[in-house]
């Protein structure tokens, strides 16, 4: 019991890292951001590749935030500003081709093989009676909920936070209050490619492994949770992620689904977006 | 180049081409975004290898039935698009090609990985088809598809289409039920892509899994938006080049989803009507109508003018 | 021709009965519930209580595309033409209302000469025979308030809902609109619009409802309505009156 719970929370805690920069993109500029995901797995890719070539783990990290930051930042300033007034379908169509793009260029330069994430962590097993969580499931935790509170804190003190927020309401009226709001959404790109990127590095260390296609499922789930969470909403897309990650893993214990957990979120998804396609939490917005 | 060589890039052509005309319907007419459209295309191919591999079936029934089947699933996965406003569609269809693609993995009775294999190819008269003669049969269905979505596009039915993808509001203002005209579309698609399914699974004589996954999907979708989504040539020669680039470009082989991908971000990019939506917008201009039909209604208002004027 | 509301938020209690032939006008300030009543009416929302009556019948829950079909027509508040369509198309579309829900769709050409010869009719009333060929979402406002109205016009109605017809018009556009739905009406087809240009309200209307808040605070004619009190102090104390 308490074992599942923790690796739901494990499991929750990496979607959160996806989830908050689609639903910050989606919220203000309204484009499914698939392409996020291929900064999920540039994150993880790159830093790994740093710790190859001998560069210590932290500063691969903070080497591989910020380039996937400028990354998120290029995709957003090269690629979606030019083509957001043309209807929804453009804006879309690119990002699929972007994603595509993006995941076929890390095969071309790292191979295609699944690759180790070696590093020492320098963070206790936790071991008890009917309990492990290792160090890098531990270090997940921590870090996710260091960057929940500091999320928190940017988005409901700070001036910036206050401008995403009003974007993310409505983004001409923004504009129209003064709010520079080119600069806001240029920011949304800065801070959910960076966690989407830590995302990637914390599940690579947990799984100690890294691949260039590691973002597809993940990131798609990242979509039901933002669909979960009530599409733009950062609160809900936290709390959706560890529902999601709770009913899978206890889905998958108790029932053992005939199907593996992937298809149980997408069903998941198919059946909320008929039903409830506002999320649990959010109200209707159109 | 071998004339089998020849004849198998014409096939994957062909059948790409009815693919491209389904996904095209949805997306180009009736505005309804997939990105699982593999999965109907899947869902054509595993219904008919089960008919004939598992259940002993004919080709000719297991034929009529795998595309009714399809043309059934297609407009049961057509049912979120019912619920579901624009984008959500996306993330909807995605998920649905995720769990077709899941179930043929993962469902004893769909084979598992490994598939299913010696599907028989078609045969008439006690004679089994070979592989020219097989090729000459896609060739007619494909023609068969081109002038059907031809005819289509010239009826009410397009122009309900057109209009729920302009404007559900106002499409459902002038008439347009909007979920009739989706399941319409959803289902046209389904039959389609099914068609494409049985054709493409009995030349290979085996399906797998992987030959639907969502990769597959984007592949589709690269074939119809670089022709031109909307259109009716635009998907049929994006088909060719997506199906003859990595083939013509033999050491770009490896590179095929990096070439799909630029192909999709460079036209949404510089042409987002595609290859023959703006080369019609070079020669005729920026008028939503063709040549010939405002000849037609120049002629017809035309005899109306003189009637009322004597 | 009657239609009764009641109970919506939006809407408290408002009854309306609209005579078969004449041209109504729905006045009041923004926020007063005139769109939602148009919004009920055309079946695109569903009233919490009440009835609608069209043409001896409930159109309560019927589809938005039924309710068309049996005669009642519309256009926008915010233009909703088929912008990527010609004006041509536009009213071809409209002129299929009979159609789509038939199997005769997979049938039927658009383009065939009795739907060409129709369309062009409507689109000579409108006078907008030069943009028939042009798509109409390029157009600028005042064409595209045409354009909607031509191709409610090809829907053939009995009941004609113009949601601000005028609004974003120069005088001279608003003036062709006033002969356009004097013309329509004149061919027997009722007209029920919102609108807050007085110019217009004023010119046409033969009665006038004022809601307020979503209630209505009164009903009669021009002449009555411009000196009732209670309208003075609801409309003009919120709302310039031109």
């Amino acid at each position: 019991m308490l074992q599942n719970i923790v690796n739901a929370l494990v499991l929750g805690s990496s979607y959160v890292m996806i989830a908050v920069g689609l639903t910050l993109v989606y919220g203000i500029l309204k484009i499914l951001h698939i392409a996020h995901a291929g900064i999920y797995a540039f994150g993880a890719l790159f830093a790994v590749y740093l710790c190859e070539i001998g560069l210590p783990l932290v500063f691969a990290v903070t080497l591989s935030l910020i380039l996937s930051a400028l990354l998120g930042m290029i995709i957003y300033k090269g690629f979606y500003k030019h083509v957001l007034d043309r209807g929804r379908i453009v804006p879309l169509v690119m990002s699929v081709g972007l994603f595509a793009t993006m995941e076929d260029l890390y095969r071309l330069m790292w191979g295609p093989y699944k690759r180790p994430f070696d590093v020492y962590i320098d963070l206790p097993d936790v071991m008890t009676m009917d309990l492990y969580l290792s160090s890098r499931g531990l270090l997940m935790l921590i870090v996710t909920a260091v960057v929940i509170v500091l999320l928190y804190l940017l988005l409901m003190r700070t001036k910036l936070g206050k401008s995403l927020r009003a974007c993310s309401n409505d983004l001409g009226l923004a504009g129209a209050f003064g709010i520079n709001t080119d600069r806001s959404v240029a920011f949304a790109f800065l801070i959910g490619s960076s966690l989407a990127a830590l995302g990637g590095i914390l599940v690579g260390l947990y799984d100690n492994t890294v691949y260039p296609t590691m973002g597809s499922v993940p990131s798609y789930k990242a979509f039901v949770v933002v669909v979960l969470g009530g599409f733009g909403s950062i609160r809900g897309a936290v709390v959706a992620s560890y529902i999601l990650a709770l009913v899978e893993t206890f889905v998958v214990y108790y029932f053992g689904f005939l199907l593996p957990r992937d298809a149980i979120a997408f069903l998941t998804m198919i059946l909320l977006l008929m039903f409830k396609p506002e999320g649990l939490f959010g109200k209707v917005r159109r | 180049m071998s004339l089998d060589y020849f004849l198998t890039v014409s096939v994957f052509s062909m059948i790409n081409m009815i693919l491209a005309l389904s996904l095209n319907i949805l997306i180009g007419y009736a505005g309804q975004v997939s990105l699982g459209h593999a999965a109907f295309f899947g869902i054509g191919a595993y219904a008919s290898a089960i008919l004939t591999v598992k259940l002993g079936m004919g080709y000719w029934p297991a034929l009529l039935l795998s595309v009714f089947i399809s043309g059934l699933i297609g407009l049961l996965l057509g049912l979120p698009a019912l619920r579901v406003r624009e984008d959500f569609l996306v993330l909807a269809t995605i998920g649905v090609n995720f769990v077709v693609v899941s179930i043929f993995n993962y469902v004893k009775f769909f084979g598992g990985p490994y598939g299913i294999l010696g599907l028989p190819r078609p045969s008439l008269f006690g004679h089994a088809f070979t592989t020219r003669e097989y090729a000459l049969y896609v060739f007619l269905w494909t023609l068969v598809v081109v002038f059907l979505v031809h005819y289509l596009s010239n009826t009410y039915l397009k122009l309900g289409f057109d209009a729920l993808r302009e404007d559900e509001d106002a499409a459902e203002s002038v008439g347009v039920s909007s979920p009739r005209y989706k399941m319409y579309a959803f289902a046209i698609a389904g039959l389609l892509a099914g068609l494409a399914g049985n054709l493409w699974a009995h030349y290979m004589t085996v399906v797998f899994p992987d030959n639907f996954s969502f990769p597959v999907s984007i592949g589709i979708l690269t074939m119809v938006v670089i022709g031109g989504v909307g259109t009716l040539v635009g998907p049929l020669i994006g088909a060719i080049i997506v199906t003859i680039l990595p083939e013509v470009l033999r050491f770009a082989r490896d590179y095929r989803m990096l070439i799909y991908g630029l192909i999709i971000v460079f036209t949404m990019f510089f042409m987002p009507k595609g290859i023959v939506g703006s080369i019609k917008g070079l020669i005729f201009g920026d008028t939503p109508l063709g040549k010939k039909r405002v000849e037609k209604v120049r002629r017809i208002a035309g005899a109306q003018g003189r009637i009322a004027g004597r | 021709m009657s239609k009764r509301f009641g109970g919506l938020q939006a809407l408290k209690d408002v009854s309306l009965d609209v005579e078969v032939g004449e041209i109504r006008a729905i006045i009041g300030p923004n926020g007063a519930g005139k769109t939602t009543l148009f919004n009920i009416i055309n079946g695109f929302l569903r009233p919490d209580s009440g009835t609608i009556v069209f043409d001896g019948k409930s159109i309560v829950g019927v589809r938005p595309s039924e309710i068309a079909k049996r005669g009642l027509a519309r256009t926008f508040q915010i233009v909703k033409v088929f912008s990527s369509l010609s004006v041509l198309e536009n009213v071809l579309a409209g002129l299929g209302v009979d159609i789509y829900p038939s199997l005769e769709a997979f049938q039927r050409s658009p383009f065939a000469k009795e739907y060409v010869e129709k369309a062009w009719k409507i689109i000579e009333t409108l006078g907008i025979e030069k943009y028939a060929f042009v798509a109409a979402g390029t157009l600028p406002l005042g064409l595209q308030r045409k354009v909607e109205v031509a191709r409610a016009l090809a829907v053939k109605p009995k009941l004609l809902l113009l949601d601000e017809p005028v609004s974003g018009l120069n005088d001279l556009e608003t003036q062709e609109m006033i002969d356009v739905v004097k013309k329509i009406n004149q061919s027997g087809v009722t007209v029920l619009f919102i609108e807050h240009d007085m110019h217009f309200t004023v010119n046409i209307a033969q009665r006038i409802t004022v809601l307020d808040y979503g209630v209505k605070i009164a009903e009669g004619t021009p002449e009555e309505i411009t000196k009732d009190s209670r309208v003075i102090e609801a409309y003009l104390g919120s709302e310039e009156v031109a």
